[in-house]
């Protein structure tokens, strides 16, 4: 017999009913969306460095600060850049990947190390979508930027949650561009695989300065708000009525430390990292970078 | 693979992976015994791969596809760790006639790209295409995986035939 005919043998042999199996392998509740830990990391240091803040201010008696009363119990989203179309909701019925390419990132921790269900990921308005299945006693997924920096002040080497077993679902402010993901865990072969994030709507704001010398910003002075564009305008000195604030990353991004860019003619001159304050219900800017002769904050 | 056919949309997700399943399950099975050599190890992968899809829920926009491609993933993971402890009992072949076990010995001796891309040409008919989805390769790819492994797979054979 020819080795293809032995093949196509193979072909028929009698398969076992295995829905049972699958069924009864399925969790009986749905699993909640929840944050990444990077948000819950940021949430703890932005809560201490307001926290180490307002001690200073106490103690040291300058300078005055005021906090804005809230205007809303959660952080408000910046209005997305004007060259930002806005999320299409007919994106999932108009994607024309023949072979359906997720619009989430799968990824499968083993003893054995990392596996991805695909080289490439489409980017959402609220950052990529990823969803780990924790297989193997995985502590943590490390996401290594291989770009250029993405937003000044985020580590290169951003971390995803997982659950102790089962699936967490994610969500990763990667820019667009190649990221290396590896599982850590205890006896796990951390070798690294790679992922392109795409950004097939145009979502990724970039932080880049239209300068090269640019100074710190220092804070002069400690307003709240729960509108970032107005705690940025509060708070940072000569900003122009005209100058657009626009929010760097990805529009509806929800961590609550965003970076702003005060754009000026088309150009980004400063670019300042803002955290959410929730006892204060509201943004403040904390660190930032502006350029030298914008005039900002008499840079 | 050729003949997608998508549940409706009022149909809820378990019934959708369930018609899926009822469509592709068995040809999923017997493709995941031929790459692996081990009908349990089969039952197991393809039984994680669907049990997958459906902790997903509508995220996943093609579900044929993805549990296939899905469960060459998984199964080239077990068979990694497979390698490090002792060969399973051949006892759970008993079922299985000589010519197929013959071939299923035959196959292992492949890389397991080349494994897979025999498996899906030759016992279920699969374009070099498709089988580039499913390897996640470029379709030229495939088709040196298709030959390089009939190659072999026919060497491998014909060792065997004389060692009888």
């Amino acid at each position: 017999m020819r080795t293809e005919d032995r093949l196509r043998e193979l072909g028929r042999m009698r398969a076992p009913d295995l829905w049972p199996d699958i069924r009864s392998r399925q969790p009986s509740e749905e699993l909640p969306v929840r944050l990444s830990r990077l948000v819950t990391v940021a949430v703890a240091l932005a809560v201490a460095a307001a926290g180490l803040g307002l001690a200073a201010v106490a103690f040291l008696g300058e300078p005055k600060y005021r906090a804005v009363a809230p205007a809303s119990p959660t952080p408000t989203p910046m209005r997305p850049a004007i060259t930002t179309p806005p999320p299409d909701p007919n994106h999932e019925a108009n994607h024309s990947d023949p072979w359906g390419a997720p619009t989430a990132l799968s990824v499968i921790c083993t003893r054995d190390g990392i596996q991805m269900l695909s080289t490439e990921v489409p980017a959402q308005p609220d950052g990529v979508h990823v969803i780990v299945d924790n297989l193997g006693g995985a502590r943590i997924v490390h996401a290594h930027l291989k770009g250029p920096p993405p937003v000044p002040h985020h580590d290169r080497s951003l971390t995803v949650g997982v659950r102790p077993h089962g699936v967490a679902r994610e969500l990763a402010p990667w820019p667009p561009g190649p990221v290396e993901l590896s599982c850590h865990g205890q006896e796990m072969n951390e070798r690294r695989e790679t992922v392109h994030v795409t950004d097939p709507q145009g979502l990724w704001v970039s932080d880049a300065l239209a300068c090269r010398e640019t100074v710190e910003f220092e804070r002069e002075s400690f307003l709240f708000n729960a509108d970032m564009e107005a705690a940025v305008r509060d708070n940072v000195r000569g900003v122009l009525p005209t100058d657009e604030i626009l929010r760097a990353g990805y529009p509806h991004d929800r961590n609550p430390a965003a970076t702003a860019l005060v754009v000026r003619d088309g150009d980004p001159v400063a670019a300042l990292l803002l955290i959410y304050v929730g006892s204060e219900g509201g943004w403040y800017p904390f660190i930032g970078e502006i350029c030298v002769g914008s005039g900002i904050m008499g840079a | 693979m050729g003949e997608v056919r998508e549940a409706p949309p009022q149909a809820d997700h378990t019934t959708r992976v369930e018609r899926v399943y009822r469509e592709d399950g068995a040809r999923l099975w017997r493709a995941m015994v031929a790459f692996t050599g081990d009908p349990d190890t089969a039952s197991d992968v393809v039984a994680e791969a669907f049990a997958q899809l459906l902790h997903r829920g509508d995220v996943v926009r093609s579900p044929q596809r993805w549990v296939w491609r899905a469960a060459f993933r998984i199964a080239a993971g077990e068979l990694k760790r497979l390698r490090q402890t002792p060969p399973p009992s051949t006892q759970h072949l008993a079922g299985f006639d000589e010519g197929a076990l013959d071939v299923m010995a035959a196959l292992q001796k492949l890389p397991m790209k080349q494994r897979a891309a025999v498996v899906l040409r030759h016992s279920f008919g699969y374009t070099p295409r498709e089988i580039a989805g499913v390897l996640r390769v470029a379709p030229p790819t495939a088709r040196v995986h298709i030959a390089r492994g009939l190659k072999k797979l026919r060497v491998a054979l014909e060792e065997d035939d004389d060692e009888d």
